[in-house]
């Protein structure tokens, strides 16, 4: 290579992108008439450079769930700070969202420690999903389950006092309150496993031959196809569809969900591959952001009446690029209507105009507020209304309206049998 | 108040690697070439920014955020890597051009683009990112200046020098294929 062609392969790329003077241009497309070298080199150079700015490489949906799976163990501490930032930041925040966040990341604390125990042996960096998944099963007040994604099964209540839970996949971590004539019955591949009261961990091995039962706390009576024992605190079997039943070390793992992760619904993200990502609303603009944060704070300190001009002056905006958030504004407007300044009947209304107009989201959290608004006077019929909820709602409504129905410890025995009698509307 | 949080709630950490993960995982791909496995990257990308999100101020948009979290991460990638040079792949498995017009275009274009990645691979890290950025990613010196925290000079003759680089080092590898094509042919 001579001085030459040193010279303008250093300006050639540079070439390539037209960053050269007219003259300098000239002087290297000159010099390609005559360099067969350089010539090749300019094309290389140019076909290299076309390719790799065009080039968008794909990354299909299997490679990405796989590799947000990688990244579970680090969704729990995030999420756990954040949760924490955000209830500093939020105000009398409801006490319907704050629950399930503080549930979620004890319920993600609970899956790291089974994950841990399920994995430390071969130390498999990478947590299985289908165990990552996890969801409530609470067909009563007093059975409450944390289950696999991949969980099957059914739950039928064939009396008030019964209940009886088929499964055939996964696991599930059981939390039953006795008493009250109350039983509870599993039963699972070789087994069938009589409850009195206490927490117990059930599984169904991959393959469905045996039921694998482990207990936290009291006893569980367990009929094997050969055996039945009397299984206590810390006990672990394995109970095959033939054969006798066999010791288990895999079904301790109950013992690591506290008090409040059973107790506390969760709001259960869905398993990575059929999570959408849901399309988030347009950002307010910065005038009216500081106005919702405005009349927030002052609701916080109690100035509920300030608070409620600020929300219906956005509510009776006329400002087009306020409209999405009109309908939040009424909401809110609502809220303090009928929970702060004691005004139910007039946030009943706005409640129910909001449920039947456009914005969809605010139209479900209109429902759930409307059903709260009588929690305090007749807890029976705000149970009403989530059961009504729960059979005609939209699958996200049913399980939110199940969690809260929970939530709110109603016992819904109790108002079948008209022992909760109604204290009286508080006067607008 | 719930649907107050719920508009100005910060999305959640797995809402924040499905939304954003792609385009992380098109720019890794982008800055490490066709064969590198950024998955490991890709990782340290997402855990550096769950580990901030919380304090993230949303004084820039999060793409944006994410995007020079990718860099840092890249770039910090590049340096640990350089010596071994592990991620850009050897160019012996590119196929013969075929005779189909198309499929032969397509090989080309593969064969440069391995070309381009393993020349660029040869570079120090410095150069080698300010050269992707600039000529590859489409930043002005002046983005890159700021995206990295280098002054605008600095930038501006690395992105130069890895330029002239490349070029002299396709020519060298131009003319030893032709030498050994040339071996290759001798009776």
């Amino acid at each position: 290579m001579n001085q030459a062609c040193q010279e303008q392969g250093q300006i050639m790329v540079a070439y390539i992108k037209q960053e050269l003077n007219p003259l300098e241009s000239a002087r290297l497309e000159s010099h390609l008439l005559n360099c067969a070298r350089c010539a090749a080199l300019e094309q290389q150079l140019s076909r290299s450079f076309r390719v790799a700015n065009k080039w968008a490489p794909q990354v299909d949906d299997a490679h990405l769930d796989r590799l947000v799976s990688r990244l579970h163990p680090y969704y729990e501490s995030s999420s756990r700070s954040s949760s924490r930032s955000s209830s500093r930041s939020s105000s009398r925040s409801s006490s319907r969202r704050r629950g399930p966040m503080i549930g979620m990341a004890l319920a993600m604390a609970a899956m790291l420690a089974i994950v841990a125990v399920r994995y430390s042996q071969d130390s498999a960096p990478v947590v299985e999903p289908v165990i990552a998944e996890i969801q409530h099963v609470n067909p009563t007040q007093y059975v409450r389950m944390v289950t696999s994604g991949n969980w099957a099964g059914s739950v039928q209540k064939p009396s008030p006092e019964k209940v009886l839970i088929e499964m055939t996949r996964g696991f599930a971590v059981v939390d039953f309150t006795g008493g009250h004539g109350r039983t509870l019955e599993i039963r699972g591949p070789g087994a069938v496993i009589e409850v009195v009261g206490t927490r117990f961990y059930v599984e169904i091995p991959p393959e469905g031959q045996s039921t694998i039962v482990g207990v936290a706390h009291g006893k569980v009576r367990v009929r094997g196809t050969k055996d039945t024992d009397l299984l206590e605190a810390g006990a672990s079997r394995e109970y095959p569809l033939e054969g006798s039943a066999r010791a288990s070390n895999a079904g301790t793992a109950g013992a690591y969900f506290t008090d409040e992760f059973l107790t506390e619904p969760v709001v259960v993200a869905p398993a990575p591959v059929a999570t959408p990502v849901a399309a988030p609303r347009a950002e307010p603009p910065p005038s009216l952001r500081k106005l919702f944060a405005r009349a927030e704070a002052l609701a916080r300190r109690g100035k509920s009446r300030e608070a409620l001009a600020i929300y219906r002056g956005i509510a009776e905006s006329s400002n087009e690029a306020e409209a999405p958030f009109r309908a939040i504004a009424r909401y809110e407007m609502a809220r303090l209507l009928g929970f702060s300044l004691r005004q139910p009947k007039a946030a009943e209304r706005i409640f129910t105009e909001l449920v039947s107009a456009g914005d969809p989201e605010v139209a479900v959290e209109a429902r759930f507020a409307r059903c709260e608004l009588d929690l305090g006077v007749d807890p029976c019929a705000s149970a009403a209304c989530l059961q009504s909820l729960v059979s005609a709602g939209p699958a996200a409504v049913t399980s939110e309206a199940r969690q809260l129905l929970a939530r709110w410890k109603i016992d819904t025995l109790a108002c079948d049998d008209h022992k909760l009698e109604p204290v009286g509307r508080q006067k607008e | 108040m719930a649907l107050i949080e719920l508009l100005f709630r910060p999305p959640s950490p797995e809402e924040v690697v499905r939304t954003h993960g792609p385009a992380v995982m098109r720019q890794l791909r982008r800055m490490f070439g066709p064969h590198a496995d950024v998955d490991d990257v890709f990782q340290a990308v997402f855990v550096e920014v769950l580990r901030s999100l919380p304090r993230f101020r949303a004084e820039s948009k999060l793409k944006t955020w994410i995007h020079r979290i990718t860099l840092n991460v890249a770039y910090q990638e590049m340096r640990m890597n350089y010596r071994s040079r592990g991620t850009f792949a050897p160019l012996d498995d590119v196929s013969e051009p075929s005779t189909d017009v198309d499929l032969e275009a397509d090989l080309l274009d593969k064969q440069s683009l391995e070309i381009l990645y393993a020349g660029l691979g040869q570079l120090n890290e410095k150069k080698r990112i300010a050269v992707i950025l600039h000529d590859i990613e489409g930043m002005t010196l002046r983005e890159i200046s700021e995206r990295l925290g280098r002054p605008l000079p600095t930038v501006a003759s690395q992105v130069k020098a890895g330029r002239a680089e490349l070029a002299m080092w396709m020519t060298a590898r131009h003319r030893s294929s032709s030498d050994i094509r040339a071996l290759g042919s001798t009776p």
